[in-house]
Formats: C-alpha cells, structure tokens, sequence
C-alpha cells in the first residue's frame, strides 16, 4: 500500500510541475493562439496533479505509522500547496481570460511564486524538517 | 517499513538534485510534445516558430536538467551503493536513465533541423513529428522510472 500511495503521490508532483513547465511555456511564448490549445491540456491537468500530491500525501501521512498530519513539516508542505493552488488558479484563469481575447498575460510574479512553493515543497519533502 | 523512511542528512542533497533534476527534465519534455503537437496543426511561419520553441525548450531546458537528474543520481548512488548487489529498481534507473538522455538529445537535434527547414519554407514537418514521437517515448520511461523509483521492485 505504501509503495503504491508514494507512486501515486510522486506522479502527480511529476504532473503538477509538467503543468508549470506548460503555464511558463505559455508565458514565454506570448502569442495569444498558442494559449488555448495548450491550455485545454494544462488546465485539467494542473488540477488533477495538485490534487493527487495533496489526497495521496494526506493519506499517506494516515498510512506511515511515523507519520502525522499535524507534523511540522506537513503542516508546512499543506500551507506551501495552498499557495501554489492560490497562484496556479490565477495563472488558469488568466490563461482563460487571454485565449478568450479578453485581460492580460498573468504576471511574471505569479509564475514565479507558484514554481517557488513547488519548489520549497520538494525541499521540505526531501528534508521533512522536525521529523 | 520504518527503514525505508530514514536516510541519513548527508544524503538530502544529492536527491534534491536527483528528483528536481528529473521533474525539469520531464516538465520541458513533456512541454516540447504538447508544442510540437500543436505544430502539427499549425501552418507557414506560425509552425516553424512552434517548432523552434520546441527546439529552444528542448536544448535550454531539458538537456541542462537530464544532466542534473543523472548526475543526482550517480551522486547518491555513490553514497548508498557499493557497486556490488544493486536492487532491481537501480538497474531499472540505469536501463532507463540513458536510453532516455539519447532519445532527448535525438529529438532536440530533429527539432533543430525542423525548423530550419520549415523556416526557410522547405519541408521540416516530418523531422518534428519523428522528434514529437521520440520525445513522447522518452515521456513514457519517465513514468516507468518514477514508478521503479517510488515501488523499489527488488
């Protein structure tokens, strides 16, 4: 069960950054045509790996005897993905906005602090501090 | 299961740049499909500049960070393992790792003469769809890793 949890887990972390990579691909691109073919992947997509990092880690922290939710360091990754969704959601919907003609590309700010959370969360996965 | 929970600190490192080694390389792979893809439906100078953003994505990115993923990799190998008795899953990295950094530097090089080609108004299509397959197989061993990676068959 562990073993299957942790893939589940990782996989959706390999999907959630594979969908930032787009959203960058995105801004880096700037041309409004390319927005609405590559959002109609990374939308969904975003969404489901965000939501398997944050169900399967959940769970596996039920499932590891060592393990806690109210742990420091899982604490700390449940308030870092909580940021990502916040600016993830904004990239999302400021992607929809520009491939529907309407408001401006999001802001290079927002790509930055989204990869920046996913970024400390792997850090805090790999050194789990307090555990 | 406790055992396989604990790592000693000095071995933090090493995987840091193992695992975000390899969600880059993976991240800038499956970005170059996704455009490439696109070019496939896309005409004139709109599919050369897809093309070439794909060549650029491919080169910037995800050959810097596949030479991140495996150096990680050998790093902390050095750390955990001997060279005698490897896990299957190890091996499983190994068998993967390489043929994966060839498939990537394959289709990079494909993209390149893509879109020179598509530019200079010659056809390069067929060149991008054979990198788009290529890099989409490379894709593909990602997940296998991951997954020897996270289950560590013995």
């Amino acid at each position: 069960m562990y073993e299957t949890l942790l893939f589940l887990h990782v996989l959706g972390a390999f999907l959630l950054v594979s969908m930032l990579g787009l959203y960058w691909a995105m801004y880096a691109a700037g041309a409004p045509g390319w927005i609405g073919p590559l959002g109609n992947v990374a939308f969904p997509l975003w969404g489901l790996g965000s939501v398997a990092v944050l169900v399967f880690g959940i769970w596996l922290s039920f499932d590891v005897s060592t393990y806690n939710p109210w742990d420091g360091w899982i604490v700390i990754a449940i308030v870092l993905w909580l940021v990502q969704g916040a600016f993830g959601s904004k990239l999302s919907q400021g992607y929809k906005n520009l491939a529907g003609g309407g408001g401006a590309r999001p802001a290079l700010s927002a790509h930055l602090i989204a990869s920046g959370a996913v970024l400390l969360l792997l850090v805090d996965m790999i050194w789990k501090p307090g555990a | 299961m406790t055992y396989l929970l604990i790592r000693p600190d000095s071995w933090n490192f090493p995987l840091f740049v193992h695992v975000a080694g390899a969600m880059v390389v993976t991240a800038a792979v499956f970005a170059s499909v996704a455009v490439l893809i696109l070019a496939w439906r896309a005409t004139g100078e709109q599919r050369a500049a897809l093309t070439r953003f794909a060549f650029r994505t491919l080169l910037f990115v995800g050959i810097p960070a596949w030479f991140a993923m495996r150096i990680g990799a050998e790093w902390i190998y050095s750390k955990e393992y001997s060279g005698d008795n490897d896990p299957t899953w190890v091996g499983v990295g190994y068998a993967i790792a390489e043929p994966s950094g060839i498939l990537i530097l394959i289709a990079t090089i494909l993209t390149w003469l893509g879109a020179r080609r598509l530019r200079g108004g010659d056809r390069g299509g067929g060149l991008a769809k054979a990198a788009t397959v290529l890099a989409t197989i490379a894709v593909a061993f990602f997940i296998v890793a991951i997954w020897a990676m996270t289950t560590k068959p013995s």
